[in-house]
């Protein structure tokens, strides 16, 4: 790999970037907390366990990393960990009839109030339309994933507290307070 | 040849379509992504990441790549303007960065082992060479951020490098999965195209974090393409995204 200023080595990203600079004009507006309107809300209220698998050729999902009757069903909270810096979270793995089928972010970020800059410059070449659900014949997908390491970590804390071995030690498999470490959780 | 592992907090897939494909390249790819991983973690405390934001150890003193990594986020910071910053809260997060850059140097792993067709895909953030299975250009889907169910758009993707930045909205309120930036409200995903995926997921997260004018940054970009997603709903496109959408009568 490259260590000068041109990594990938490649011509001029930037030549039209001076332009912009230049052109734009910006201003600071503070967002006083958090405003998302409900239609945007859509189904986004609980991660599917099929949320964790974003591509259609994964070998990998939630589901198929969870032999059937390796877990005890039931509702198990993961540990509370620390999600960058915007807080912590911390996620609800529901199993039933031995399998992972949802799981769920009971804790998350909260947000802070910030600020933002904004362009009041509107460039009309830009294109607009309405999102829509395509029947799309696709090989990989892109796109925000719920998928983090947090997540990841809470989850291998909730898996372990619902695995056979961890339920034969305590009965109450739908404890809503674990706090107990992730050591020897399944391997995701 | 496919195989996704899951690894540094998201699946990593790696398809292979050349015939001639051996499991051991993808150990090799899948061997390097560990090393970044324990490299560059901010949740391991061994990493350098974390020994450096302890005190333990200074940036001059880090291995090559993680100076080539500051390098780099410097650089990155200074093109866009200083949306882009790994440095929150006198601590280092470097992931705005690393996960493309890793993507493509595990991209360059398997053409040094001569492979022709094939995809690196880090949690969204994909390179594409070649052609897929049946021969044809790849196509990646854009994620519906308000439905991971659903696909909203059909990208063919040709030796491409794609990269979405996005938020995951929970209830009233918004997670950046990320966690790279300031927190905006208005674009709830962006994902850009170009010729690499180290470049089009540092545009894609500096851009994602200018909110709407985000899109506005990609368009003024030569080489680069974008497709924004606000919170109503509404898309957003630079106008040569054109060149990536299939034809009427392929699609």
């Amino acid at each position: 790999m490259s260590t000068n200023n041109n990594y990938p080595p490649r011509p001029n990203t930037l030549s039209r970037r001076a332009r912009y600079i230049g052109m734009t004009a910006v201003a600071a507006a503070a967002i006083a907390g958090i405003a998302i309107s409900q239609n945007a809300l859509g189904n986004a209220n609980v991660v599917t366990a099929a949320a964790l698998t974003p591509t259609k050729r994964g070998a990998i999902t939630a589901a198929t990393a969870t032999p059937s009757g390796l877990y005890v069903d039931g509702k198990y909270d993961g540990d509370v960990v620390r999600a960058s810096r915007w807080g912590n979270l911390q996620v609800r793995a529901v199993i039933e009839n031995g399998k992972l089928v949802d799981v769920e972010i009971i804790d998350y970020p909260h947000s802070r109030s910030t600020s933002q800059r904004i362009n009041s410059q509107a460039i009309p070449w830009l294109i607009e339309e309405a999102v829509q659900a395509q029947d799309a014949n696709i090989d990989i997908i892109t796109g925000a994933t719920p998928t983090s390491e947090a997540f990841i970590m809470s989850l291998e804390a909730a898996l372990n507290d619902a695995s056979v071995s961890s339920a034969n030690a305590n009965t109450n498999n739908s404890s809503s307070t674990n706090s107990s470490g992730s050591v020897g959780a399944p391997s995701l | 040849m496919n195989q996704t592992r899951l690894m540094m907090g998201m699946p990593i897939s790696v398809e292979v379509v050349d015939a001639e494909v051996s499991t051991s390249a993808f150990d090799r790819v899948f061997d390097y992504f560990r090393y970044v991983d324990e490299t560059f973690s901010t949740y391991k405390d061994s990493s350098e990441i974390m020994r450096i934001n302890r005190g333990e150890l200074t940036i001059e003193n880090a291995s090559a790549d993680v100076q080539l990594i500051f390098k780099l986020a410097e650089q990155t910071r200074i093109e866009t303007d200083g949306y882009f910053d790994i440095v929150h809260d006198d601590h280092i997060d470097p992931s705005g960065i690393v996960k493309g850059w890793a993507v493509f140097e595990a991209a360059e792993l398997l053409r040094g082992m001569g492979y022709h067709h094939y995809f690196v895909d880090a949690g969204g953030d994909i390179q594409t060479r070649g052609k897929n299975s049946q021969g044809k250009d790849w196509r990646v889907g854009v994620r519906n951020p308000f439905n991971p169910q659903q696909i909203v758009k059909s990208l063919i993707v040709p030796d491409c490098g794609v990269a979405t930045s996005g938020t995951y909205l929970r209830g009233d309120h918004i997670y950046n999965p990320k966690g790279d930036h300031q927190l905006q409200t208005e674009v709830v995903s962006l994902t850009v195209i170009g010729p690499n995926v180290y470049e089009a997921d540092r545009f894609a997260t500096a851009a994602f974090a200018m909110g709407k004018q985000g899109i506005h940054f990609i368009e003024e970009l030569d080489d680069f393409e974008g497709y924004m997603i606000d919170r109503n709903g509404k898309a957003t496109l630079t106008s040569g995204l054109s060149q990536y959408l299939p034809s009427p009568v392929n699609h």
